[in-house]
């Protein structure tokens, strides 16, 4: 049996198949809501006004903790681009997790810190369109 | 534009869990005058000022502009430590300064000193995406 990295002992692997649908944005928070990408590709799509915004994670990335941990319904839809296999994780499971695993933990702190920089240039260029009027 | 110094203070406030050895471990005293960090370097450091001030300067020509003078509790260099970025400011001593000076790789110590540090800062961290996600959606 291969040996899996000890922190993902704690979650449970999940499959999906290209394209497949794993929430949408307006979806309520599920049992097991943070997913740790061990293979594969997924999109993440924020939706805008009138189009989306997207961030591609690929393998060792970490998605699904910013609603249970900010108390709201899923703010984006995320959908795989490949077949990817996943381990998920109740929120408590989570921190059981990054509790054995410092790098569990930086992951997830280096991955939001990098959404949180990503969406706040986004959010900069748009007010700098806006103000241009192009 | 959301700041991650507000983002990580909340995370380092009421840390009991970093003691003198701690302090020990990762305190640094600087010099007056001293660079701390340099604008235009990479580098994943984040230092948090236990005594003293710094002025956070940009260079104009041969000369520093001061934008800030930071103090006692402050937390400078949060946006690289995280995730690489270009040090968009000159961060010098004035008069003597003792701070803590985390790095990448002394993470794992700083998670073992509080695990419960992460917690927070993660939960702070999501608020914000939060916060950021809405008012993208006016666009």
């Amino acid at each position: 049996m291969e040996l899996i990295p000890r922190f993902l002992q704690y979650g449970e692997e999940t499959s999906f198949a290209a394209r497949e649908s794993i929430y949408r944005a307006g979806d309520p928070v599920a049992a097991r809501p943070v997913f740790y990408v061990v293979a594969g590709l997924v999109k993440v799509a924020y939706p805008l006004r009138d189009s989306s915004f997207a961030l591609w994670l690929h393998p060792d990335s970490i998605f699904g903790l910013v609603e249970p941990l900010a108390e709201c319904s899923r703010l984006c839809t995320v959908q795989t681009m490949e077949r990817t296999i996943c381990y998920c994780w109740d929120l408590e499971g989570f921190f059981t997790a990054a509790g054995v695993s410092w790098e569990l933990a930086l992951a997830a702190t280096s991955g939001m810190s990098r959404e949180l920089r990503i969406l706040n240039a986004e959010f900069g260029e748009r007010l700098r369109q806006e103000k241009g009027g192009t | 534009m959301d700041s991650y110094n507000e983002i990580m203070k909340i995370a380092f406030q009421g840390e009991d869990a970093l003691d003198e050895a701690v302090v020990s471990k990762f305190g640094r005293r600087f010099k007056d005058k001293q660079i701390l960090i340099k604008e235009g370097d990479v580098q994943q450091q984040i230092y948090w000022i236990l005594d003293g001030e710094v002025y956070i300067t940009q260079k104009l020509g041969e000369k520093y502009k001061v934008l800030a003078t930071l103090g006692r509790g402050e937390l400078i260099g949060e946006m690289s430590f995280f995730d690489k970025s270009v040090r968009s400011a000159t961060v010098i001593a004035k008069g003597d300064v003792h701070a803590m000076v985390f790095t990448r790789e002394s993470f794992a110590d700083i998670y073992a000193a509080s695990p419960m540090w992460t917690r927070r800062l993660l939960v702070a961290l999501a608020r914000r995406i939060r916060g950021m996600v809405e008012r993208l959606g006016k666009f």
